[in-house]
């Protein structure tokens, strides 16, 4: 995403893939996909816990606790910009700031798409989604939308101009509605000093009959050709140049 | 004391979602990922208001963890952080404590495990979180979570003593030297 641009705001991608559960799977996986992507670099491994519940009833007494619920393992890079995260049925793989470039995340996920697929012999895609989450950071409240985005709430006349917290998304469908593409702008801080907007955008597909795994890359290209007029055309020029332009 | 335990939870149609082993019932979040579990999950939320009712606890925020997916190391992070503000922490310079938190992304389910154990054996008393600089020394920083209890030394001792049994001595090397459980009598 922003591929020209010296200081993208992009602050993390991942593609996620979800597989049918008509194969076998057992816990001694993960550990084969990481002895396959070790030599990539990925060397740091850590058990990701999601936060379960549990209620227990002792006598006239509920006991509701927060537990930790381990279903995946992530293999991290040594710098922690880049993960692969695989679980039941489940691989993804994420790039976190300062953004590789596309060339180099697509090249992972093919990587670590290989090595899952030689693991767990997974035979059919159930969902694939890739997704970009971008940043931007403002001085002061109240910031102008109109300057900076084409993708925007638009606020009727007479509304005050202290227009606080938002959220906006629309789906946009792609051949005859098996692709879409989700655009969501938020507001992740606003004030006292600084305003923070997010762009989150992911482009998923919901129909996956006869796609093999040879063809995803094709999908994937064509997903980050749509994701980046998505992202291009929702910003004004104004705000693209505070990101510069990278040299060479 | 007898232990008579049973579930809450424990309906037909619930356990067709839910794992049950060893004589207890653990919902997996993955179980919740379809029409269904949506269905589900707002039973459970009545269920679960129920049982914070019944305990003073803030249950119900673990659903608003589950309902949202958690690939995104981002959005990952902000909810665990949301999750944490949500519990029943003070803080003494509480933006110092978030941003700490913020860099060091690894204390942020040790501070959600916490929480629960801690509550089974201080149940009432005050937790506060606050951040340790000692810029003289130079050595690094570390969060305190403090117990602020009203129980007497020895007893607050033998609670404390189970807490490290059961949970902290298996996972404080997650820590790695950032996180400090600590007593303060009242």
């Amino acid at each position: 995403m922003g591929e020209q641009y010296a200081n993208p705001p992009l602050i993390e991608a991942f593609c996620q893939f979800n597989f049918e559960q008509d194969t076998d799977w057992d816990a001694t996986m993960p550990g084969l996909v990481f002895n396959q992507l070790k030599d990539e670099g990925f060397t740091k491994k850590k058990q990701a816990n999601k936060i379960g519940f549990e209620i227990q009833v002792v006598g006239n007494q509920s006991n509701p606790q927060l537990i930790p619920v381990a279903d995946r393992v992530q293999f991290y890079n040594e710098e922690e910009t880049a993960l692969f995260q695989v679980g039941p049925y489940f691989l993804a793989i994420n790039v976190l700031k300062p953004y590789p470039s596309w060339i180099t995340f697509k090249d992972l996920i093919s990587k670590g798409l290989q090595a899952y697929l030689n693991v767990t012999e997974a035979k059919t895609f159930k969902t694939v989604s890739l997704r970009y989450i971008n940043d931007f950071e403002f001085e002061g409240i109240n910031i102008s939308l109109e300057k900076n985005f084409d993708f925007r709430p638009h606020f009727p006349q007479g509304f005050p101009e202290n227009y606080g917290p938002f959220l906006l998304g629309s789906q946009f469908n792609y051949d005859e509605g098996q692709n879409q593409l989700q655009i969501q702008l938020t507001t992740v801080e606003n004030g006292p000093d600084k305003t923070k907007l997010r762009l989150d955008l992911v482009y998923a597909t919901q129909n996956l009959e006869g796609l093999k795994s040879e063809e995803i890359l094709n999908w994937l290209e064509l997903a980050h050709d749509r994701i980046e007029f998505g992202f291009e055309h929702s910003l004004k020029e104004d705000l693209k140049r505070t990101f510069g332009i990278k040299e060479g | 004391m007898e232990r008579n335990s049973y579930f809450l939870l424990d309906s037909p149609k619930l356990t067709n979602e839910a794992t049950v082993s060893e004589g207890r019932t653990l919902f997996n979040p993955n179980n919740f990922k379809n029409h269904r579990g949506v269905e589900l999950l707002r039973n459970l939320d009545t269920l679960i208001s129920d049982a914070a009712i019944l305990t003073g606890r803030e249950s119900n925020i673990v659903l608003q963890d589950l309902r949202n997916e958690t690939t995104s190391i981002t959005y990952t992070i902000h909810r665990k952080l949301s999750v944490i503000d949500k519990l029943n922490f003070s803080y003494k310079e509480k933006e110092r404590v978030i941003d700490y938190l913020k860099q060091n992304t690894e204390l942020l389910d040790l501070i959600i495990e916490s929480y629960s154990v801690i509550r089974n054996h201080f149940r009432f008393d005050p937790l506060t979180l606050k951040l340790h600089s000692d810029t003289e020394t130079g050595y690094e920083d570390y969060l305190i979570l403090t117990i602020l209890t009203g129980l007497k030394a020895t007893e607050a001792i033998k609670e404390l003593d189970k807490i490290d049994d059961e949970w902290w001595l298996n996972n404080f090397h997650r820590a790695n030297d950032k996180l400090s459980i600590d007593l303060v009598y009242r």
